[in-house]
């Protein structure tokens, strides 16, 4: 699995097209939503990892923005629940290309296909380097959108 | 779909969904990808099966394989691997009925980190410690809907728990 970094300096990069924060934090939010949920129950209600398995699967992820878009105030649900899932999917999609153990790629629609997208394009790698570069990029990208490519915008 | 009517029900319907995939997954791997204790329940049947197994021990290694522990249940794998008793490791193989054994295809071990890299691992909570902040930052929680004795129509009355409170553009 690839460190949350990794995956939330994709979503931080996509982020810095949207004008609104509060959209933006959602969207964060998304990216942290299929960890949250894999680990709580894997770890917390100790399921089996089958069990888990939609909660890495794009189709999976679905319900689970529904409900998470429900808990905000009625005006904000259709866009927390496209932050949402725009934010797992990103979380996923950057998992697809790691090279996960196992098969690797992502069951895209699982348990309805066992059908997976992406494979080993990136290594899985835990290392300060990656992770530094990923906080670059991070960085990178926060200056540059205080430099003036987005004016208006903000975190 | 995204409106207060009925949002009890809006609330169930999508955590059965959510739910109900998750058993479904968890009841079709048990008849497409069983575990090692399935497999060796059931070697006849599960011959040639790939198995994925997560944390396993090793419990002993020479120079044809290496012994496994997961779950209660114990496995000889073969070929040997670089993996000495007490390592922690994920791992996949094929499962053979002859002589019940694991034919490994590949092995990591896990929980390998030592030194400063073992700060690595407080990474992704440092992430989600920010992203929930930041999420805070933008909207107030509100359990309207516990708290039982308030005037109706009173401030945000409903069922609403997350108010988005800092205009668009808010730092």
């Amino acid at each position: 699995m690839p460190n949350l970094l990794f995956q939330f300096a994709a979503a931080f990069a996509v982020g810095q097209g949207l004008r609104d924060g509060r959209l933006r934090s959602v969207l964060y939010a998304g990216v942290c939503l299929p960890e949250i949920l894999h680990q709580g129950f894997l770890l917390l209600a100790g399921t089996s990892a089958w069990f888990c398995l939609p909660l890495h699967s794009p189709l999976g992820m679905v319900p689970w923005c529904y409900l998470g878009a429900l808990l905000f105030e009625a005006g904000w649900r259709p866009r927390a629940f496209g932050a949402l899932l725009a934010g797992s999917w990103i979380h996923l999609l950057v998992e697809g290309i790691h090279d996960s153990w196992g098969e690797g790629g992502v069951l895209w629609a699982f348990p309805v296909t066992l059908a997976r997208f992406g494979g080993r394009i990136l290594r899985d790698d835990p290392s300060w380097r990656a992770t530094l570069g990923a906080a670059a990029l991070i960085a990178g990208l926060s200056v540059a959108s205080r430099l003036g490519k987005h004016p208006r915008g903000s975190r | 779909m995204f409106g207060d009517r009925g949002l009890g029900w809006k609330l169930g319907a999508a955590l059965a969904v959510a739910l109900g995939l998750a058993f479904l997954s968890a009841r079709r791997a048990g008849s497409t990808a069983p575990d090692l204790l399935g497999c060796k329940a059931q070697p006849a049947r599960w011959d040639g099966t790939m198995l994925r197994i997560h944390s396993a021990r090793v419990v002993e290694s020479d120079t044809a394989g290496f012994e496994i522990e997961s779950d209660g249940v114990s496995a000889r794998v073969v070929p040997a691997a670089a993996v000495a008793p007490g390592d922690s490791i994920d791992l996949t193989g094929t499962f053979r009925a002859q002589g019940q054994f694991v034919h490994l295809t590949e092995v990591r071990k896990i929980g390998g980190l030592k030194g400063p890299a073992r700060l690595l691992s407080l990474v992704p909570v440092m992430v989600l410690g920010g992203v929930l902040l930041n999420l805070l930052r933008h909207f107030t929680f509100r359990p309207q809907a516990l708290q039982v004795g308030r005037s109706p129509g009173g401030p945000g009355e409903g069922p609403r728990t997350l108010d988005a409170g800092a205009p668009p553009g808010a730092a």
